[in-house]
C-alpha cells in the first residue's frame, strides 16, 4: 500500500464542488490513501468538507482579492507545489481540482502507480475525441504571452498542453521546488502588473518541454475535460463514457470551465449537469453506493 | 465481422516489401473474416507473395505527369484512398491501411468498421497523450496546408489536430468519397503544368473535417500508431508491441510513416540491440527470442 495522500483546495466559491469530489473519494473501497483539503479565503469549512477529509489546511490570502488578481488564485499563491510542506509525511502526493470527480479507483490507481515513473504524472490535453477543438488554443498563447513572453510562447505553444488539474508526483521529485519557484518568481515580479493572468499550468508546460522536468502521460480518461468534449453517460449503466468508439469508461471528470452548470439531454426527458451528486442521485439506484 | 468488409492497401514496386509484410499481417489473422484488396499503382508486376494473398487485385496506371521528387505522393496524385468502392465494388464498409502500416491483431480494424458506422469516416487523430513531445500543429501540416491551400487557410484550419489518412474507413454510401475525389481532382487540376507542384490526400481530408464538409468519427491512437511520434514498447514475453505508457495497452495497427520505416530502435532491455518496427523485423526479433 503507498502512503499516499489525495488533496484538494478552494475558496468559497467552490466549495460545493469540492464537496461532491470527495464525496466521490469517499465511495472507494478499498482507499488507499488520505485526503486532505486546502481551505483558502476567509470562508468557513462546510461540515461536508471537514467530515470527509483526514487532514485540513488553511491558507488566509487577502492579496490576491487585494491585488485585484486575474486568472488563476490557486496559481498565484503557488499552492499545488506546496503539498509536501503543507501535508508532510506521504510518500505520493495527488493533486485534484475541486471541479473534479472520480467514477471509480481506476484512475487514482494510475496516478499512484505513474508518479514513481517521472518526476510528475498528468494527463495531455490530447486526445482523439478533442478533436473539434483548436490547439492551440488563443487563450493558451494569450496567457503564455503575457505570462512567459513571446518567445516561449513561439518556443513552446505549439507542443501539447499538460492539464494540472490532476497530477500526481512522489515527495523526492524535483517538481515541487521547481514549480514552486518559477510561482514565486511570477508572484513577487508579475510580467503585466496587475493585468497579469496568473496560471500554474503554463509554468508548469515550460518546464516540461524545455526539458527540466520529466512526465509521464496519463491518458485522458484519467482526467477528461469536459470542456473540451462532453462525454455521453450510459443510461443503462448510469457510467460516465467517452463519446466516442469503443466507449471507455471514464475514470476522474474534470468539470472545467464553464461546463460546472452546463445541462445535457438525457434519454427518456430531462436533463442532468456533470457534477458527481446529480449524475449520481439520477443514475444510481436508490440505496447503491457509486461501483469503487 | 456482420457486414462485408474489404481491407484495402496500395503501392508502386518501391513498397512492395512494406506491402507484402502488411499483407502476410493480415493473412494471420485467424478466422479472418474481410477481404483483402491490393491497388498496383504501375505497370510492375504484383509480387507473388502479394498475389497469393490478396482476395483481389486492381491495377492504376502510372501517369508520366504524376508527382516528381519532392511533390508529395503518387497514391493521392491518382487518387486511390478514395475511389475504393470503384476499385472494389459490393461491400458494406472499406478500411483502407497504407502500405507502410501492419496490424497486430484484428482489433483495430472491427474499431474502425464499427466507428465507420456513426460518421462519414473513420480516422485516428494524430493527437494523443503518448504523442506529447510533438508539435501541434506540425512543421509539415502547417508546410502542406500551405502548399495546398495558401498560408492563410493554413492560419485558419491547421489548429483543429490533424487526422492520419494512413487508416480510414467509411461506409460504401459515405460522401467521403465523392467529397474527397473531388478535393484531389480539384487540387490536381489547379496545378497542372506548375512548377513544385504538391499532392497529399491526407490535408484535403482533414480541411473537408474542419470546414465540417464531412463528419469524422475519431479512432484511437492505438488503431493507427505513430511510430515516428512514440516509439511503442517490446514486449518480449508477450511477443507483443505495446504503448509505451501505463497502462502500456496493445497496439492494434503500427504506421511506420516518414522515416519510420528505415528507422532503426534500440531495445530498452539493456542487450543494445536494434530492432527495426517492421512485421517482418519484429517478427524476426520474436522468433530468436530474448
Amino acid at each position: 500500500m503507498p502512503n499516499a495522500i489525495v488533496v484538494t483546495g478552494c475558496d468559497a466559491n467552490h466549495h460545493d464542488l469540492a464537496a461532491d469530489l470527495l464525496a466521490s473519494l469517499k465511495a472507494i473501497t478499498p482507499r488507499p490513501f488520505a485526503t486532505g483539503f486546502i481551505n483558502i479565503g476567509a470562508g468557513p469549512l462546510p461540515e461536508a468538507i471537514a467530515s470527509a477529509v483526514d487532514a485540513v489546511v488553511e491558507i488566509a490570502d487577502e492579496a490576491f482579492a487585494a491585488m485585484g488578481g486575474r486568472g488563476f488564485r490557486l496559481g498565484y499563491l503557488g499552492v499545488k507545489p506546496s503539498l509536501p510542506r503543507l501535508f508532510p509525511g506521504y510518500d505520493i502526493y495527488v493533486w485534484m481540482d475541486a471541479d473534479t470527480w472520480v467514477q471509480n479507483a481506476a484512475g487514482l490507481d494510475a496516478y499512484l502507480h505513474c508518479a514513481r515513473l517521472a518526476d510528475i504524472a498528468a494527463a495531455p490535453e490530447s486526445d482523439r475525441s478533442y478533436f473539434q477543438v483548436e490547439q492551440p488554443s488563443r487563450y493558451l498563447l494569450e496567457v503564455y504571452n503575457g505570462l512567459l513572453g513571446p518567445e516561449a510562447m513561439h518556443a513552446y505553444g505549439r507542443l501539447p498542453m499538460i492539464n494540472t488539474g490532476v497530477f500526481s508526483a512522489v515527495a523526492a521529485s524535483p517538481l515541487w521546488a521547481a514549480w514552486e519557484e518559477a510561482l514565486r518568481a511570477l508572484r513577487e515580479a508579475p510580467p503585466a502588473g496587475a493585468a497579469t493572468w496568473f496560471s500554474d499550468q503554463i509554468p508548469l508546460h515550460r518546464l516540461v518541454h524545455s526539458g527540466a522536468l520529466t512526465l509521464h502521460p496519463l491518458s485522458a480518461v484519467n482526467n477528461w475535460l469536459v470542456s473540451m468534449r462532453p462525454p455521453s453517460i450510459n443510461t443503462d449503466t448510469g457510467r460516465v463514457c467517452a463519446p466516442t468508439w469503443p466507449h471507455e469508461e471514464i475514470n476522474i471528470i474534470h468539470l472545467t470551465g464553464a461546463s460546472k452548470d452546463w445541462r445535457f439531454p438525457v434519454g427518456g426527458g430531462g436533463d442532468t449537469s456533470l457534477r458527481y451528486s446529480e449524475v449520481r442521485a439520477r443514475f444510481a439506484p436508490a440505496g447503491e453506493a457509486p461501483r469503487g | 465481422m456482420a457486414s462485408r468488409v474489404m481491407v484495402a492497401t496500395a503501392c508502386d514496386e518501391h513498397h512492395d516489401a512494406l506491402a507484402g509484410d502488411l499483407l502476410a499481417s493480415l493473412n494471420a489473422i485467424e478466422g479472418r473474416d474481410f477481404a483483402i484488396g491490393f491497388v498496383r499503382m504501375g505497370a510492375a508486376p504484383v509480387p507473388a507473395a502479394i498475389a497469393a494473398i490478396a482476395d483481389a487485385v486492381v491495377s492504376v496506371a502510372a501517369d508520366p505527369d504524376g508527382p516528381g521528387p519532392d511533390e508529395g505522393f503518387q497514391v493521392a496524385y491518382l487518387g486511390v484512398k478514395n475511389r475504393l468502392p470503384e476499385f472494389f465494388p459490393d461491400f458494406d464498409t472499406y478500411v483502407w491501411v497504407d502500405g507502410d502500416a501492419w496490424v497486430q491483431n484484428v482489433a483495430g480494424l472491427r474499431q474502425a468498421v464499427a466507428a465507420a458506422q456513426h460518421a462519414d469516416f473513420a480516422a485516428a487523430s494524430e493527437t494523443d497523450g503518448n504523442y506529447y513531445r510533438c508539435l501541434s500543429p506540425n512543421d509539415y501540416a502547417l508546410h502542406s496546408y500551405g502548399r495546398l491551400y495558401g498560408h492563410e487557410e493554413a492560419r485558419r484550419l491547421t489548429r483543429v489536430p490533424m487526422i492520419n489518412s494512413g487508416v480510414v474507413a467509411a461506409r460504401a454510401g459515405s460522401p467521403v468519397w465523392a467529397e474527397w475525389s473531388a478535393a484531389l481532382t480539384e487540387i490536381r487540376q489547379r496545378q497542372a503544368g506548375k512548377a513544385a507542384r504538391f499532392f497529399c490526400d491526407q490535408i484535403p481530408l482533414h480541411r473537408l473535417m474542419a470546414i465540417e464538409r464531412l463528419t469524422l468519427h475519431p479512432l484511437r491512437a492505438v488503431n493507427n500508431w505513430l511510430v515516428l511520434f512514440a516509439p511503442p514498447l517490446v514486449d518480449m514475453k508477450g511477443r507483443l508491441l505495446r504503448a509505451p505508457t501505463v497502462p502500456f495497452e496493445e497496439i492494434n495497427i503500427l504506421h511506420l510513416a516518414s522515416t519510420a520505416k528505415t528507422n532503426v530502435y534500440q531495445l530498452q532491455d539493456g542487450s543494445g540491440r536494434n530492432v527495426s518496427f517492421t512485421y517482418s523485423g519484429m517478427r524476426r526479433l520474436f522468433d530468436e527470442g530474448g
